[in-house]
């Protein structure tokens, strides 16, 4: 992310501790994306993406006076492990009640709005989306944060391991296996969907016959 | 190149608006897989919140900020003006008089043991001081303290956005919204400090005034009309809370209204904030989500380059023009609601752009820093370096595509 020279991020920041409103509005303009994208990949589900993000932001006012974070990639860490903690309690009152990582809701809508009004592809992209959030939830942690931070976010791999406080080496390495694990799990789901598909097109064949 | 830095390398090949660069090689056949995988990710990057979500996010957090502020500077003295709080009731002074533990006789005692030698005057009339019961003493302070702080609060009241004394008169609204004795007064404070701010901000419009009068009474009327929302919210449901819901929304009509007569006479950094807010309010405003500029244009015959800036966003109307650094710059070849297309020359050497805007013809105006530049010299979509910038101590531009990542100005016309 860029910074104007006569704005830099570390003024910006500074004011936002003291709760200068414009400065923390283009904080949060800045990072709203950067929240909602990591959250969206998690829950899949919009309104509960929206909910936790708004959850994250007003933890992020609370606590902007007393955060350690002094540059902007602390600041970043900073505010993903907020969202982190939002949405690993935001499971936790979902389990038991159905199962992590479920379907989308019919309502939900994943994508920007530019391919909003083609039905089919709506359809086809939350079924597979649909795919995507369950595969990223069986991944370990580290291998999730990184392939979120790495393939949603745009961080560089060095970044990444500022980040998660680890050596660019052992993030590369990490994102391999994770990407690996990914691909096995789509393929995986890719397969329980066909067989499910086929098996419901064998049972309507099989109808009342006339 | 092992596998793992084969993979970083194209992952890092790939982004908006680029094709990940890569060959038939043994090491990427291998990787496809995974790079499938990765692209599964792909509808995230650009990923947008509904904008009616992000406007109202935005109002309460700013409002949650606001109370923040308030709640600190009540227990301490407003920061960088010197001046306590005349709710504090306490004098700084108090604050370092010495502990007494007994009479006036005690402490001229302990006083003199600690005299330098020759100091005996000053001894002498700090003895005369000490003489007056303490009790005395912190009552007359109280009461200068108190003569002070009334003055003061006395000439805040009527200072206006700008002004130093201004920000003792909103600590001093803070106070009277704090002891409001029920949801409806407070709802009713935030109104009428929203409808001054309204007033403070048409009067600096129509008297030119220069300086910050007119950024104070913007922001003052922000986090006031939030403040009325989210007042009124907690108002219970009956005829006081659909009446103050309906003074709201007047005056939310009027704040559009008077802002949007107010864009053509501001400068460019009051025209972008402007618009923020009228996008906040509901209204129709352009946003920036990206430029692009292509510096292959080709050259005049004077020497300069030929550029072309594309603009893309929304809310663009017809008439609109190219704003480069603040000023209105180039040729707009066309406009559609998204996109801009202008041509603009420019002398290679000052190419140093730091934001690209656009300005609607009815003076709303949005605005964005982050800037692509393509061409044939160069081998990668690097931006151009600015002065200042910093290589390799930011993270990696995430692509600006929500409402003000990168871009200032409305928020309308998003998602």
């Amino acid at each position: 992310m860029t910074w104007p020279p006569d704005l830099p991020f570390a003024l910006v920041f500074e004011r936002a501790c003291g709760l200068h409103p414009a400065s923390l509005g283009m904080l949060y303009r800045r990072f709203l994306p950067v929240v909602y994208r990591y959250v969206l990949a998690r829950v899949a589900d919009v309104p509960t993406a929206e909910d936790i993000t708004s959850e994250t932001f007003q933890a992020v006012i609370d606590g902007i006076g007393t955060t350690r974070a002094r540059d902007e990639l602390g600041f970043v860490a900073w505010i993903l492990g907020i969202a982190r903690n939002q949405v690993a309690m935001h499971f936790r009152r979902l389990r038991g009640r159905r199962e992590v990582g479920g379907d989308l809701p019919e309502d939900a809508h994943p994508y920007a709005a530019a391919e909003a009004g083609d039905p089919l592809t709506i359809l086809t992209a939350r079924e597979s989306w649909s795919e995507t959030v369950t595969a990223l939830n069986r991944l370990t942690q580290d291998q999730r944060a990184v392939v979120l931070y790495r393939c949603v976010l745009g961080f560089s791999a060095d970044e990444v391991a500022t980040l998660l406080e680890k050596r660019p080496g052992t993030i590369r390495a990490l994102q391999f296996r994770a990407l690996a694990a990914l691909a096995r799990q789509l393929n995986r789901e890719s397969d329980r969907v066909l067989s499910e598909s086929t098996r419901d097109e064998r049972r309507m064949g099989d109808g009342p016959r006339s | 190149m092992d596998l793992e830095a084969r993979l970083d390398a194209l992952l890092s090949s790939a982004g908006i608006g680029r094709e990940r660069v890569w060959s038939e090689s043994g090491a990427d056949r291998a990787l496809a897989p995974l790079l499938a995988a990765a692209d599964h990710l792909a509808p995230l990057r650009t990923a947008r919140p509904d904008a009616s979500f992000a406007n109202a996010l935005e109002q309460r957090l700013l409002t949650q900020a606001a109370a923040r502020a308030q709640s600190s500077r009540a227990t301490t003295s407003a920061p960088g003006s010197g001046i306590p709080l005349a709710v504090a009731g306490q004098s700084p002074r108090m604050a370092y008089q010495p502990s007494e533990s007994g009479g006036a006789d005690h402490a001229q005692r302990n006083r003199t043991a600690h005299t330098p030698a020759g100091s005996h005057r000053h001894a002498t009339r700090r003895g005369g001081i000490a003489s007056v019961p303490l009790w005395t003493r912190a009552l007359a302070a109280a009461c200068v303290f108190v003569a002070l702080g009334s003055a003061l609060f006395v000439a805040g009241a009527s200072a206006q956005p700008g002004s130093f004394l201004f920000r003792l008169h909103r600590a001093e609204q803070w106070v009277q919204v704090n002891l409001a004795s029920s949801p409806e007064d407070r709802a009713r404070l935030h109104l009428q400090y929203a409808s001054d701010a309204l007033a403070s901000l048409d009067r600096s419009v129509a008297s030119r005034a220069s300086g910050s009068a007119y950024s104070d009474a913007l922001a003052t009327l922000q986090v006031e009309l939030g403040a009325s929302s989210a007042a009124i919210e907690v108002v219970a449901p009956g005829t006081t809370h659909d009446s103050l819901a309906a003074q709201l929304a007047a005056l939310q009509q009027r704040a559009r209204g008077d802002l949007l007569a107010a864009l053509a006479a501001r400068n460019w950094p009051d025209r972008l904030a402007t618009s923020a807010m009228l996008g906040s309010l509901g209204e129709s405003v352009p946003q920036v989500t990206g430029a692009t500029i292509s510096e292959d244009t080709g050259t005049t015959s004077h020497g300069t380059r030929v550029v072309r800036v594309v603009l893309s966003g929304s809310g663009f109307t017809s008439g609109a023009l190219l704003v480069l650094d603040g000023h209105p710059r180039g040729t707009v070849i066309s406009v559609t609601a998204t996109t801009l297309i202008a041509e603009v020359a420019v002398d290679p050497a000052s190419l140093h752009l730091l934001s690209a805007g656009i300005e609607n013809p009815d003076g709303t105006a949005a605005e964005t820093r982050n800037l692509t530049h393509t061409g044939a010299a160069r081998s990668s979509d690097t931006p151009l370096p600015r002065p200042g910038a910093t290589p390799n101590t930011t993270p990696k531009a995430t692509p600006d595509t929500t409402p003000g990542a990168g871009s200032r100005g409305g928020h309308g016309g998003h998602g």
